[in-house]
């Protein structure tokens, strides 16, 4: 059993039921709210070397992300996780319900609900009504498969707690681009985070920010703010900063692009999540904040006073690479030094040479 | 030997699709209001307005890769900074229209007024009209359809209709012309006439030998996302089931010697159509039918044909949004290829594993390990970009064609 696994089981045994859900933005405090631990399942390279289950279901062209997430539930068979949950993030998530649903042997079946976030602004013609229809089945669904009865006033708590959670992560990114703690440290956290509790991460966090607290910082290197899904591995992240880069910005799936903004708390799942997806910070998979993405790039980049962009591209991962060209003509025309790197299963043999690329590019925008 | 006989269906095809190209150019230079489309976006609503025109960039893309420029256009993107793991459609359409129409056999599409992408056959789309709306400051309108995983439900039904509404709100706000609701009601009677000689034609397949290749049927679809909704395409699809039909009647087919009857999982190989269909046929092997064709006129899930007759027509055109393959799950598809495997008799099915294509193809392995030892037919997985042909290799391809080949026979004995 990997570590993710036992802290999942930890969860299960402690009678949670855990929901395992597609990435990247699934309605967590819903979940949480209705007393299930929610887990996106996501951030498993450093427990997979090799998908053999995955393998028998998907192309190798699948995004790593797919692969791994197929290559967990499979091997999880059910052990830990007590259901799914999948919502319409991307073209390849949706087509893994019924791949999971077949791969898993008949007695490890799980209980699998798929959502369908409206993928346009909520000001148009019906997307709120139906976002709220959604969210009703989805609800019904949690009720039945756990019964468990859904709470209004558990409901505006759990948001709280997610607002609080929040609210220490983005402290914790400032520490990092203050030099007071290092940012592979925050996101080897943010990766185990995501399979506590949000009253975990809680305590975890006030941990890290209380450390922080305590340190002086350490001398400051070029500033660079990172794009991606994911952040790249550790040991990438540890030659950044070994080359002499501060990782002050974290334009990644989850980190800012999830923490960034707070909805207003409610105690209705429909007026929340509305505000939620709509004034969400932009991602690239998030279809109508689009036109909102490099004005809030830029400006995430001005705050945190970064003069270079490292974009951490998952391959496979047309959301992100459709707008690179983009992105990256206007941050050069900025001034603003830019680096592309891809990752994907078993790179391993890559990284060297992007260790190299890396150290380049420390040396040339330090000039 | 399986071989494209230029029948007068395919003459007038080719007439057809010329002179589609050559009107939307001069109507666009003559003023009206240029729409470029999904494929899957409701062409019959455009029919509502005096001059507004639609150009469908993936069915110029397929064309590009059919008359052999499709990697000269990819390369354009690469060279732009898209990725070549992009969709072989979008670079290709990227690599033509920001290089001016540039090796375009029609002569590029049309700059537009408005993009309407939807999301049902690949969100990828909606990113790929992005690009577009960024650089040339053009507004992008999407329709958010739900994926199936079961047929289409009614709420899913209503959120749609109530997004045409808002589509029809859009044109007549951007183009000022007013939408004329009787003018869309017949060209959708068009769609369905047309949608009903369509599977009369496809039914030829099931005649032993077959009545047609699922090539003729590749070449035969374009009209049907560029013409949709016109009297043009239903009258096209009169003539060429007509044509079909009295062919079969006559005995002639495209593979008198036909051994082997398969059926093919994926987009068309556009730049391989020709090769492909002579060197199976010099094999005695017809690919007689295709998931990507036999879809067009039926519903998620079934080749059943179209039933419409309680619907309005944007209810109607709401109900047909999840027909194509990719915006339906798993088991719908498995459903479909067993119909089509039993009224078609097919002996093997071949998955052509498409990189550019994820939606598609990322079900195939399932879908395959199922039509293999559910169904008991054999099957096999070729790689097969349906644009992009650096990402094809003809001799690996035959050699496992020819080994499916080899275990229909096994089957046989
Ligand atoms: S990395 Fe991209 S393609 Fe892969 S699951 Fe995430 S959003 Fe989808
Ligand atoms: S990914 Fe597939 S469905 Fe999407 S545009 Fe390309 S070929 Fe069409």
């Amino acid at each position: 059993m990997n570590a993710i696994q036992s802290q999942l089981k930890a969860l299960h045994d402690a009678g949670k039921p855990v929901l395992g859900c597609f990435p990247l933005y699934p309605p967590l405090e819903l979940i949480h709210s209705l007393g299930i631990a929610p887990a996106v399942l996501w951030g498993f390279k450093p427990y997979f070397p090799q998908v053999p289950l995955a393998d028998k279901h998907l192309q190798n062209y699948a995004c790593s992300v797919g692969r791994y997430l197929v290559e967990f539930v499979l091997q999880d068979a059910g052990e830990t996780l007590d259901g799914l949950l999948m919502y319409n993030a991307c073209d390849t998530l949706r087509n893994l319900p019924e791949i999971i649903g077949r791969g898993l042997a008949k007695d490890a079946a799980l209980p699998l609900h798929t959502f369908h976030v409206p993928a346009v602004s909520m000001e148009r013609r019906g997307a709120r009504e139906y976002l709220k229809d959604r969210l009703d089945g989805l609800i019904a669904w949690l009720e039945a498969a756990f019964s468990v009865k859904f709470d209004p006033d558990a409901f505006e708590k759990s948001v709280n707690l997610y607002a609080e959670m929040r609210g220490l992560m983005q402290k914790a990114q400032k520490f990092a681009g203050e030099g007071k703690a290092l940012f592979s440290e925050l996101a080897e956290l943010c990766g185990k985070l995501n399979f506590m509790l949000v009253e975990d991460q809680i305590a975890a966090l006030q941990d890290f920010c209380g450390a922080c607290e305590q340190k002086t910082p350490a001398p400051a290197g070029s500033r660079v703010a990172i794009s991606g899904i994911l952040p790249p591995p550790p040991e990438i992240l540890k030659a950044m900063e070994g080359a002499g880069l501060t990782i002050v910005g974290a334009d990644l799936a989850n980190m800012h692009r999830a923490w960034a903004y707070s909805p207003t708390p409610s105690k209705d799942p429909a007026a929340y999540y509305a505000d939620f997806y709509e004034n969400h910070f932009p991602c690239t998979t998030l279809l109508p904040t689009a036109d909102r993405r490099l004005p809030a790039l830029e400006s995430m980049l001005e705050d945190c006073r970064a003069g270079a962009w490292i974009f951490a591209g998952e391959k496979f991962c047309e959301h992100e690479y459709f707008e690179l060209p983009y992105v990256e003509k206007a941050l050069k025309a900025k001034g603003i030094g830019v680096l592309s790197l891809e990752f994907s299963l078993g790179d391993e043999q890559n990284l060297g040479s992007m260790k190299t690329r890396i150290e380049a590019f420390a040396e040339m925008i330090e000039k | 030997m399986a071989q494209f006989v230029k029948t007068d269906a395919g003459k007038r095809l080719t007439r057809l699709i010329t002179n589609g190209y050559m009107d939307n150019i001069v109507k666009a230079q003559q003023g009206a209001f240029v729409v470029w489309i999904a494929i899957i976006v409701p062409a019959e609503i455009f029919a509502g307005f005096d001059n507004v025109i639609y150009c469908v960039p993936e069915s110029h893309s397929a064309l590009c890769a059919g008359k052999g420029v499709g990697v000269s256009l990819c390369e354009k993107a690469e060279n732009l900074g898209y990725s070549m793991d992009l969709c072989s459609y979008a670079r290709i359409d990227m690599g033509c229209h920001f290089n001016q129409g540039a090796d375009s056999p029609a002569g590029g599409l049309p700059k537009p007024d408005l993009l309407v992408s939807n999301n049902n056959n690949c969100t990828l789309l909606a990113k790929w009209f992005d690009v577009y709306h960024r650089e040339w400051d053009i507004p992008h309108f999407i329709l958010d359809i739900p994926f199936c995983y079961q047929p289409q439900k009614q709420r899913d039904m209503e959120y749609i209709v109530s997004q045409f509404q808002d589509l029809i709100q859009t044109v007549e706000k951007l183009s000022g012309q007013k939408f004329n609701p009787e003018k869309m009601a017949q060209a959708w009677e068009n769609s369905v006439e047309a949608a009903k000689h369509w599977r009369r034609f496809l039914a030829a397949a099931k005649n032993k030998p077959s009545g047609i290749t699922a090539f003729d049927s590749f070449v035969q679809m374009a009209p049907t996302l560029t013409m949709r909704g016109t009297p043009e395409l239903a009258e096209h699809y009169r003539f060429l089931a007509d044509e079909t039909e009295a062919r079969v009647d006559q005995g002639i087919v495209p593979a008198p010697n036909e051994k082997y009857r398969l059926l093919w999982d994926n987009i068309a190989p556009w730049h391989q159509l020709r090769k492909m269909s002579s060197r199976l046929g010099a094999l005695d092997a017809n690919i007689i039918a295709a998931s990507y064709t036999y879809c067009i006129g039926s519903l998620e899930g079934s080749l059943d044909p179209l039933e419409f007759a309680s619907l309005s027509p944007l209810e109607g055109m709401a109900r047909v949004q999840n027909f194509t393959i990719c915006p339906h799950g798993l088991q719908l598809r498995g459903q479909a290829m067993k119909q089509a495997i039993e009224e078609m008799d097919i002996d093997g099915v071949v998955f052509a594993s498409n990189r550019s294509c994820k939606v598609y193809s990322l079900m195939q392995m399932d879908q395959q390990r199922y039509v293999q030892e559910e169904l008991g037919v054999p099957t096999v997985m070729i790689d097969v970009d349906h644009a992009d042909e650096r990402k094809y290799s003809e001799e690996t391809a035959f050699v496992r064609l020819e080994a499916l080949l080899e275990s229909i026979d096994e089957a046989r004995r």
